[in-house]
């Protein structure tokens, strides 16, 4: 009201500028108040991650810890927790390692062959993607693995994962090697590089950053998998941290806050670590392997 | 050094499209050779198939003594020049000099001696670490011409190879890359879409439509004497004064006036033509003549030390180039006046020229 009325007697700009600055500075306040609120729901389990561990005696709420290294000594203790970790790793890297020369090679060829339907393909194998680590092909996966032999091994559970992830591995890699100008290729073969000297020389190396965002994300695939591998191995010692963490109970069938507390920081850590790898020798980017 | 000859030389894409279509050419030893059309006329597909980057479907192709129609591009021994330069950009200057001798098993420490030597005759001194993107355009066509040298080619070719350089720096890049190429003596062919860099660099030029070659010849006689009217109209950097007519009493009339018949043709009377001659070899003449086109300027256009005048007579507009201190304002009133030296005669019906 105040605005229009001084409007009206002269002071037009001035005025109006004031109540749009205003309610500019409003909206703002909510706004972050509103990111305040949305940032505390997701900062409340991680700061229980970095506290419990510490406490004497771990609840499910976030406390002031003591700061106390007693829940880790209990965990040492533990005869699978540990190992448990290797053999996260070894299906981790395993499947990585997989993933990357096969899924490679594959969107490769996927990016320089033209076939026809290869975009379809691509699709129809993105969507069956989720069926073969899903719940639903649990049993044939497990009826396949008996008959091959494979069941209770650790190469069987990489195999099944890496079939989970190779149709996205696949999809992102392609997009990578489609920006690869094929006149670098040209180049090379006109030098007479041969095929396996074209991919070493020039494919892979532009297509770094696409081929460690794909290491690490099939490592986050991999490493949070419960499903697969508490099916698949049938003994304790092989199985890998996600599911031994399902056994940490006290001997009232309580579950062992102390325990998983300690593992659950031990568990997140070869993740985070592996992240900050790439991250500070690629930074993550989603297209291209090419400044233009 | 070699030379390079195709024999009714076909590239067929799949469904039947021909992007080269039956071309016989043959290309000297030492020589610099354009490859000029306008896009999509098979230049670019032709330069790829000497080069093996496309199989060849019909027809054969020589480079020196042997038959490479089949040979891989890495038997041919062509160096090639991209439009893009194709630098990897994950090697620095050095590197990508002497990716062909890594390739050849060149040992390290030689190779890389090697690409310093031949980046610095192509004054790329002190560079040899940068990276591509850390380049400009213009050194980084130089490190594209150090590469495809350094493997010391029978033929070079080059793909529109001044297109990604600003202008100032194309002037620059054509003296140099004329020198250099005089300097080695290579087979070199190059693909443009810019008359006016073939004709400036060639030392013979081809000119392609729709995958054939409409006429090979030295940049005077394509510039000179066109051997159609597709060539005359492409060439030039106006193109060709084309006027539809019927030739009468031994002349030819243009619009309200009449122009001699070209030197050494004789015509029968009746007979319909397309009379051709360049801007560049018309006159203007503000008195009367007793043989020219009466035409009033309708258009000036300053071409800095002349003028390109359009004057209009009749139904027929023709464009002159006239020294500017000549130079007529619009609404002027004169003569064209042809030369019979400088003047041509097409066949109407098969475009080529009447001899």
């Amino acid at each position: 009201m105040t605005a229009t009325s001084a409007a009206r007697s002269g002071g037009t700009t001035s005025s109006t500028t004031a109540a749009r600055t205003a309610r500019k500075f409003l909206t703002r306040i909510l706004f972050v108040l509103a990111m305040v609120v949305v940032g505390f729901f997701f900062a409340l389990p991680l700061a229980w991650l970095v506290t419990a561990p510490f406490s004497k005696v771990p609840t499910l709420t976030v406390s002031w810890p003591d700061w106390t290294l007693e829940n880790f000594r209990v965990l040492t203790e533990n005869p699978y927790a540990l190992t448990s970790i290797g053999n996260s790793l070894i299906l981790g890297f395993g499947t990585i390692a997989v993933v990357v020369t096969t899924g490679s090679l594959a969107a490769y060829a996927l990016s320089r062959v033209r076939i026809p339907g290869r975009d379809g393909l691509l699709y129809g194998l993105l969507l069956l993607s989720s069926v073969v680590t899903g719940t639903a092909a649990m049993v044939p996966l497990f009826q396949l693995m008996v008959a091959t032999g494979l069941i209770n091994t650790q190469t069987g559970v990489v195999l099944a994962l890496s079939g989970g992830v190779l149709p996205t591995v696949i999809f992102i890699l392609k997009d990578f090697m489609d920006s690869i100008p094929k006149s670098y290729e040209e180049s090379a073969r006109l030098y007479g590089a041969k095929p396996h000297q074209i991919l070493r020389h020039v494919v892979v190396p532009i297509a770094r950053p696409g081929l460690a965002f794909v290491a690490v994300w099939a490592l986050v695939q991999v490493w949070g998998n419960f499903l697969l591998p508490f099916i698949l191995l049938r003994s304790p010692e092989s199985q890998p941290a996600a599911v031994i963490m399902y056994t940490f109970y006290t001997e009232s069938g309580q579950a062992d806050l102390s325990l998983i507390s300690a593992f659950s920081l031990v568990f997140s850590i070869p993740v985070i670590l592996l992240y900050f790898l790439v991250n500070r020798r690629y930074g993550f980017r989603f297209h291209g392997g090419i400044k233009s | 050094m070699a030379t390079i000859a195709t024999t009714t030389l076909v590239k067929e894409y799949p469904g039947g499209v021909r992007g080269v279509d039956g071309v016989d050419v043959t290309i000297a030893d030492g020589e610099f050779f354009a490859l000029l059309g306008p896009s999509g006329c098979g230049k670019t597909t032709l330069l790829r198939s000497i080069a093996g980057l496309e199989a060849i479907t019909e027809g054969t192709l020589h480079i020196g003594e042997v038959d490479v129609t089949q040979a891989e591009p890495g038997e041919r021994g062509v160096a090639m020049v991209f439009q893009d330069y194709a630098l990897f950009p994950h090697m620095d200057v050095a590197d990508n000099i002497a990716y062909p001798l890594k390739i050849k098993k060149v040992k390290k420490s030689e190779r890389r001696a090697k690409a310093v030597d031949v980046a610095d005759g192509l004054a790329l001194d002190g560079l040899s670490l940068r990276r591509p993107g850390q380049l400009s355009g213009g050194q980084q066509q130089r490190v594209a011409l150090a590469r495809a040298v350094a493997t010391e080619p029978e033929v070079l070719l080059l793909d529109e190879p001044l297109s990604n350089l600003d202008a100032r720096l194309r002037l620059e890049a054509r003296t140099f890359l004329k020198e250099l190429q005089r300097d080695l003596g290579v087979t070199t062919v190059f693909v443009t879409h810019d008359q006016a860099e073939a004709l400036a660099l060639a030392d013979r030029l081809a000119v392609m439509k729709a995958g054939r070659l409409q006429q090979v010849g030295t940049p005077q006689e394509v510039f000179g004497r066109p051997a159609n009217t597709f060539v005359a109209s492409f060439i030039g950097s106006s193109p060709m004064n084309l006027v539809t007519t019927t030739i009468a009493d031994g002349a030819v009339p243009v619009g309200q006036g009449t122009v001699p018949l070209p030197e050494g043709l004789t015509q029968a009377d009746g007979r319909e033509v397309i009379w051709g001659a360049r801007p560049e070899y018309l006159r203007w003449s503000a008195e009367e003549v007793p043989v020219g086109v009466p035409a009033e300027v309708s258009v000036t256009e300053n071409l800095g030390a002349s003028a390109l005048v359009t004057a209009v007579s009749g139904q027929e507009k023709l464009q002159l180039v006239v020294p500017e201190e000549d130079a007529p304002g619009p609404g002027d009133a004169g003569w064209v006046v042809a030369s019979a030296r400088r003047s041509l005669l097409f066949d109407p019906e098969t475009t080529e020229r009447i001899d």
